[in-house]
């Protein structure tokens, strides 16, 4: 018997652009990175050095850029390389609750500030007893005339911090998409341990 | 997550410190779960019980070579899927002298009621990949239930009997035409007890009905719901089970002619059925004879033997449906549409008989790695090595039959039909020890017939057996013994690692050999009351430690999450 394996999380990430008539049509269809940044946020919750709420050491934020880049990036990443940086640029009438934190970038609490998007409870499901799913919708109202090629999922606050600092745990460029009011994007995330 | 392990032995009288194993461990099934729990916010809500609290010493591991689960698991099953340690030791064996604290607490995992008569028990190295998953579970339990089933928890997913004239009369109603029952008398391919008995019911008359088993929607969860079909059909599909015919020898004339001749395994399509408007537009079915020299006196004289069956007929449904029902299967399918590729093996411990050109050539040849048993006796599985597996498969099924969607009846409903006892033989020639006919089943006695270990999966052909879990897991609790890990000895000493420290003092497991740890978490269920640990990381001690008070022993533990995917 082999005793020597690791328990590896991989995860999978689908976009598609739902159109008001309810065609949807899958634009990107992928693996994605976990990043170092989900070993730092378990390490504090196991070592009991970080948040003592739970929801700490939720995925609860995402952010989202325009300049991914499909030669730089993996487990190591800490940052998007260009994220969204203006409220405003999300759209006035956005349905996305947006609020501005900094992060943990490379073990520093300094990265940002950024408007992050806030991943409701009700768009967490469990698919199995080992994998999750995240579903994040950026509607018709949000976004629009923008270029998009990234985007990354954060751990809510590991360090248990006031405020809250979240750190990146899961990335992934993407072929660049440019947003409009004709269709929502819909990014299915999967975390598989 | 990764774990490192490294023991360090010290010295009671010199204080002298000796690394003596440093190697990776095992990360098992009981982390993921964890952390998805926390994920999702489905489990505790309180941090503490993330963390670990509790291991666990044994005097035993696991080793392909002990795993009793299956005779032929492969290596790859034996990855993360476990929740127990091999060998826990108990508070006697931990000893009273120790500083380090014996408590117990409700171990968490996959259980199984598998065989239903021991109650539940768990299973270590069970869960199944995604692709072998059935929407019912418990297709080794082949206990026969009363009927009309009561409510309650589930049992069984296999209801005795197809032969709907024969069940509808009302004398019949709660009889089988097919009985079942646990014989601890005969052991499996798997090398254990029970197997299960099958013969026809020996208190009435079933002359010309021809019954089997099959897969039910009979059954009833624990929160109530049934299920609407037994299975849904996809792309590829196969059914396997493990079959051992009992003979009677051929001067043995009063009983002769109860000796089984003819089996038949099945994935009946309810749907194509429906729509064809003839049952046969469903049968996706292989046809089997057992084989067995039958010229001896008896069993147990030197010289009787069973041989693998072989394997005679491999048919899909649409191939049988003509005239009429070819018509309306056209009807509803689309021209052109026809009915996938049915195909069947036999295997014996060699491996398969046949290849995919044995199965274009109608069986007539045999070419797979067991291609040898066919000649060779008693060359199957188990003690007895006769029982030999069959399988068939239904493949590259049209998309027009996956999809199909009439407003009344859609997809394919699929139910699995065993007929074991299809036939049995009339008489048999003395001499030759041919069978000069068959008959049906009106004899005394019954003819018999062991099963054992079905497996039914999405693949395209059978994969090795393992035991098989529903998609809605089965989980269980049980009371063991576990040391206590001290607030303190987990800390982080790297930004992505959690370091546990684990204290085997002078005093504790004294004269046992220590061949396994497992480290736990403490309660990530949130279990309300007793603690619920979950196992999350495994090691096998080589070479054992053995324990006397000369000696302490460290654990250093390290465990980190990492990233399998490349970019």
């Amino acid at each position: 018997m082999s005793n020597n394996t690791a328990l590896t999380p991989t995860g999978h990430l689908q976009i598609s652009k739902l159109y008001e008539n309810g065609e949807e049509e899958i634009v990107f269809d992928d693996h994605n990175i976990i990043t170092s940044g989900m070993g730092v946020g378990f390490s504090h919750l196991f070592a009991a050095s970080g948040g003592t709420q739970i929801t700490d050491y939720q995925i609860l934020n995402f952010l989202i850029g325009s300049a991914g880049n499909f030669n730089d990036y993996g487990a190591s990443t800490y940052q998007l390389q260009a994220p969204i940086t203006a409220e405003a640029r999300w759209g006035a009438d956005t349905t996305l609750f947006l609020e501005t934190l900094y992060t943990i970038e490379n073990g520093s609490p300094l990265g940002g500030p950024h408007p992050f998007a806030r991943i409701r409870f009700s768009n967490i499901h469990k698919v199995t007893d080992t994998s999750v799913r995240y579903t994040l919708v950026l509607d018709r109202a949000t976004l629009n005339n923008t270029a998009l090629s990234e985007i990354g999922l954060f751990m809510r606050n590991p360090r248990g911090q006031t405020p809250v600092i979240p750190i990146l745990v899961a990335y992934r460029p993407f072929t660049e998409i440019t947003k409009t009011s004709d269709f929502s994007l819909i990014f299915r995330w999967t975390l598989q341990f | 997550m990764r774990g490192k392990f490294k023991i360090r032995q010290l010295n009671k009288r010199t204080g002298e410190s000796t690394v003596i194993l440093e190697e990776s461990n095992q990360v098992s099934q009981g982390m993921k779960h964890a952390l998805v729990n926390i994920l999702c916010g489905g489990g505790s809500r309180e941090v503490e019980d993330y963390q670990f609290k509790y291991f666990q010493l044994g005097d035993q591991n696991y080793n392909l070579s002990t795993f009793d689960v299956s005779a032929d698991v492969p290596a790859s099953s034996l990855l993360s899927n476990f929740w127990t340690i091999k060998s826990p030791l108990d508070p006697s064996a931990y000893g009273t002298d120790s500083a380090v604290t014996v408590v117990k607490r409700d171990i968490y995992g996959l259980g199984s009621i598998i065989p239903s008569t021991r109650g539940k028990v768990f299973d270590n190295f069970v869960d199944p990949p995604d692709t072998t998953k059935l929407s019912c579970s418990y297709t080794n339990n082949f206990e026969s239930n009363p009927r009309p089933i009561p409510p309650g928890p589930r049992k069984t997913t296999w209801i005795p009997g197809c032969a709907n004239t024969w069940e509808k009369k009302a004398e019949n109603y709660f009889l089988h035409p097919l009985e079942l029952s646990a014989d601890y008398t005969v052991s499996g391919p798997t090398f254990t007890s029970p197997t299960w008995s099958i013969e026809y019911n020996s208190s009435s008359n079933v002359a010309g009905i021809t019954s089997c088993l099959r897969g039910s929607t009979e059954y009833i969860y624990n929160d109530g719901r049934k299920p609407s079909y037994w299975n849904q059909g996809k792309k590829n599909q196969t059914l396997s089970v493990y079959y051992m015919p009992e003979y009677y020898a051929s001067s043995l004339a009063s009983t002769s002619g109860s000796t089984p001749t003819v089996g038949k395994l099945m994935l009946y399509n309810r749907t194509a059925a429906v729509l064809g408007g003839d049952s046969v537009a469903g049968y996706n079915q292989v046809r089997f004879e057992y084989r067995y020299d039958l010229k001896y006196s008896s069993s147990s004289t030197p010289g009787a033997a069973w041989y693998p069956p072989e394997i005679t007929q491999a048919i899909d449904g649409y191939s049988q449906c003509t005239g009429d029902c070819r018509d309306k299967w056209e009807g509803s399918y689309g021209s052109g549409v026809t009915g996938g590729d049915v195909s069947a093996n036999v295997y014996c411990r060699d491996g398969a008989i046949y290849t995919p050109a044995d199965a274009e050539a109608d069986y007539a040849t045999r070419n797979g790695p067991g291609k040898d048993c066919f000649d060779t006796p008693n060359s199957g599985f188990g003690p007895s090595g006769n029982f030999y597996r069959i399988s068939v498969s239904w493949n590259n099924v049209p998309d027009e039959v996956i999809d199909v969607d009439t407003g009344l009846v859609s997809g394919i409903a699929l139910q699995a039909f065993n007929y074991p006892l299809f036939s049995r033989a009339l008489s048999i020639n003395p001499t030759t020890g041919a069978i000069t006919s068959t008959n049906d089943h009106e004899v005394t006695p019954r003819e018999q017939l062991y099963i054992a270990n079905l497996q039914f999966e999405y693949t395209p052909s059978a994969t090795p057996y393992q035991y098989i879990h529903a998609e809605k897991s089965y989980y269980i609790t049980s009371s063991q013994d576990f040391l206590v890990i001290p607030k303190g000895y987990t800390t982080s000493l790297n930004d992505n690692t959690a370091n546990v420290r684990l204290l085997i003092d002078e005093e504790l497991a004294n004269n046992q050999t220590i061949k396994e740890v497992g480290l736990f978490l403490k309660n990530p269920n949130g279990t309300a009351g007793i603690d619920n640990p979950f196992l999350t990381a495994y090691k096998v001690i080589s070479p054992p430690l053995a324990k006397n008070n000369e000696f302490s022993y460290i654990i250093d533990w390290e465990l980190s999450l990492i990233d399998s995917t490349t970019t």
